[in-house]
């Protein structure tokens, strides 16, 4: 379906005017579209490493695939869920080669890279105290970034 | 101030411009940052590649945002997807991480019991956030890597394209990997559960040696499966369909000849020197010799200049010490006409060869361990060993030998992480899920470039909900009415759905179409089909019938 472009502009400046006051000083952020920081920054106090719940865990932890310690979650309706609590993981590697060339690959070369050793292990809630960037609060308009009207160009 | 404005105005652009998802979900990105770093990092930045900000942090963001939006585009969910992103300080090395926090099974909408779906395919099958308090993807990325920002595919050497990557990894979180610990081939089951369980990627990662499916398989099948190099491959339909519309003919090989008979070894390609063509490049092989010295400690590394006559012949060298590029033109300057790189460490299939030189005239290629252990051998012997680099036109790069299926990364070692949750590295052109982020890859999950969109969609991504699995289902979007209708008429026949996954409407709308009189020819002889195949009854025909008239 195709909207005029002059109703949609009515449509998202209408939003944009209700957003900005409904969102002001709002507790929870009204995360629900792609989002973008302010252009100068955070205005207001930003996740910080320890908000975020980052743990140093070695790539072993990222990377395993033990249910060890993890803990399933079984509902009435017969789902049953299981919380990886960030193992699972798929890391992506660089490593530079001699002539200055970056190859970049999900683990290949096992566990004892020793860059890896304290790699956080991220485990991130969708509380509303969390300090999450939010565009709606801090942009002149909500923005939806979809894909390109063309094909992106290739090399 | 003027440049915040110039953001405002041309992100208004954006989205004034751009057409709106028209669907129920979209990937959508929660961005953290501690302040002035990741995300938030204010250092001004000019614009490259169509990314528009005006900050690194801005740039970094808008990548996720392109990657969002174009994994949203394609995959058209029927639930928000939430994904949780940082920029932090990760060791040197690593470029980031990412995956899905939960996994489900069992619930409604589930289209096989007792199989683990990830976090964003079971929200978008069962229509329902199951775990509202967590994302569904989680992606921790490194302020220490030398990414590209730009959306253009034009990394500078150095570099990482950030685009791919975050498209690469939240391919992993949309569920391309499996929930298997290849170590020991276990998937996880809740305490006392009576049948096995398997995940929906298993349901179509199948062994073509045992011609078994991995979640057909023991734990000790699945393991010794995942090391089962270039014999695990995709069996699903979507991505057959659709992998000679995106794979070159040819793989890679040495087609080793000798008395004793002919054999077959794996190769990876080098980067640099003249491709491997169909004809390729045939010589006697010489184990070359160089000093043992400062450029290399061995007499075999070919980090020196070669001392025996490698001349008209392809030069069989160690990997080590030196780079790739350097052992190549020093058999060159010896006259060499090829080169094998034997690896020196037990690593298969064997990986590429990397690095850049324009001097490089001659192919090369590296063989794994065991074979260049096994040729040394035989030339140590005596052995006269003859040996063509070559592209093997017979099969399409990235398919395996016996069911031409587009092959996993079964490698031996295992890696966890790593195995099987990606398209074999041989596939060409390269693939946004293969192991490693090629540099010629361009932002498409989708042919005529990529095979990532067919797999996902024989996960279920596409989903008719016509119970019969997306992977084995001939009418991927079946109309799915519990009647067959036609021109308005409803015949009140039911509408039943072949095992196949079309159902009696899917089967006559080959007649939509049709000018009056050949429209009521071919529904009668569809329906007489129908009939013959037992599919419906002579009434049943008879109803059919007199709606299309």
């Amino acid at each position: 379906m195709t909207i005029p472009v002059r109703a949609l502009t009515a449509l998202l400046v209408g939003a944009t005017v209700v957003l900005l006051n409904v969102t002001a000083g709002a507790q929870e952020p009204a995360r629900r579209r792609p989002e973008q920081v302010p252009p100068t920054g955070v205005d207001g106090p930003a996740q910080t490493t320890q908000d975020a719940g980052v743990a140093v865990r070695t790539l072993d932890a990222l990377t395993n695939r033990s249910i060890e310690g993890l803990t399933f979650e079984y509902r009435s309706d017969g789902t049953v869920g299981l919380d990886l609590q960030g193992r699972f993981q798929n890391v992506m590697l660089a490593t530079t080669g001699p002539d200055g060339r970056v190859e970049a690959a999900c683990v290949t070369e096992g566990h004892d890279h020793p860059a890896l050793k304290a790699l956080p292990l991220w485990t991130p809630s969708r509380s509303p105290s969390a300090h999450r960037l939010n565009a709606i609060t801090h942009l002149p308009a909500p923005i939806v970034v979809a894909a390109p009207s063309a094909p992106l160009e290739e090399k | 101030m003027a440049a915040r404005k110039l953001l405002a105005a041309a992100t208004l652009l954006i989205a004034l411009t751009l057409p709106r998802f028209a669907y129920a979900g979209e990937i959508l990105v929660d961005f953290f940052a501690a302040p002035g770093t990741g995300f938030d990092d204010s250092t001004p930045a000019t614009p490259v590649g169509g990314n528009p900000g005006l900050t690194v942090g801005q740039q970094r963001i808008f990548v996720f945002l392109q990657a969002a939006a174009l994994w949203t585009e394609v995959l058209k969910p029927e639930r928000d997807i939430f994904v949780a992103a940082q920029f932090t300080a990760l060791p040197a090395g690593v470029l980031g991480s990412a995956g899905a926090r939960f996994i489900w099974s069992n619930f409604p909408g589930a289209e096989l019991p007792n199989t683990w779906y990830f976090d964003s395919l079971a929200d978008h099958l069962t229509r329902d956030d199951l775990s509202p308090p967590t994302y569904d993807i989680q992606a921790n990325f490194s302020t220490n890597a030398p990414f590209y920002l730009g959306f253009d595919n034009n990394e500078p050497a150095g570099t990482s394209d950030l685009l791919v990557t975050v498209l690469h990894e939240l391919g992993h979180g949309l569920n391309f990997a499996n929930a298997v610990n290849e170590s020991n081939g276990a998937i996880p089951a809740p305490e006392g559960a009576t049948e096995p369980y398997g995940d929906i990627y298993s349901q179509y990662t199948m062994d073509v040696t045992t011609n078994k499916i991995w979640n057909a398989m023991t734990p000790a099948e699945r393991a010794a499966s995942a090391i089962n190099v270039r014999k695990v491959s995709w069996s699903g339909l979507n991505v057959k369909r659709n992998q000679y519309k995106v794979l070159d003919r040819g793989e890679p090989v040495v087609k080793l000849r000798s008395p004793a008979g002919t054999s077959s070894l794996m190769v990876g390609a080098a980067s640099f020197g003249p491709p491997l063509t169909a004809s390729g490049v045939t010589g006697e092989i010489v184990a070359a010799l160089d000093a043992a010295d400062v450029a290399g400690p061995s007499t075999t590394d070919a980090c020196g200049p070669i001392l025996n006559d490698v001349s008209g012949r392809i030069a069989l060298v160690d990997r080590g010490t030196c780079a790739f590029t350097v052992k190549v033109v020093n058999a060159q300057a010896a006259g060499a006409i090829g080169v094998l790189v034997a690896d020196n460490v037990v690593a298969l299939p064997p990986a590429g060869l990397g690095g850049a030189d324009p001097a490089v005239v001659i192919p090369a290629g590296r063989i794994g361990l065991p074979d260049g252990s096994a040729i040394r051998a035989r030339l140590a012997a005596g052995e006269p060993l003859r040996a063509t680099l070559q592209l093997d036109q017979s099969v399409f790069a990235g398919t395996d030998r016996v069911k031409r299926q587009v092959m996993l990364a079964a490698l031996n070692p295992v890696s966890p992480g790593s195995s099987i949750s990606h398209f074999e590295s041989v596939a060409f052109p390269n693939q946004l899920m293969e192991p490693a982020i090629n540099g010629d890859l361009v932002s498409s999950v989708q042919p005529p470039e990529d095979l990532t969109l067919p797999l996902l969609t024989d996960l279920g991504w596409f989903t008719d909900r016509d119970g019969v699995l997306d992977g084995v289902d001939l009418c991927l979007r079946s109309n799915t009415s519990p009647t067959v209708v036609l021109n308005s008429c409803d015949s009140l026949v039911p509408n039943t759905i072949h095992p196949s996954g079309c159902s009696i409407s899917d089967a006559l709308n080959i007649c939509g179409g049709l000018p009056g009189r050949a429209y009521q020819v071919c529904v009668a002889l569809g329906t007489a089909a129908l009939r013959f195949g037992g599919q419906i009854t002579a009434s049943q025909q008879s109803a059919i019938n007199r709606c299309a008239r």
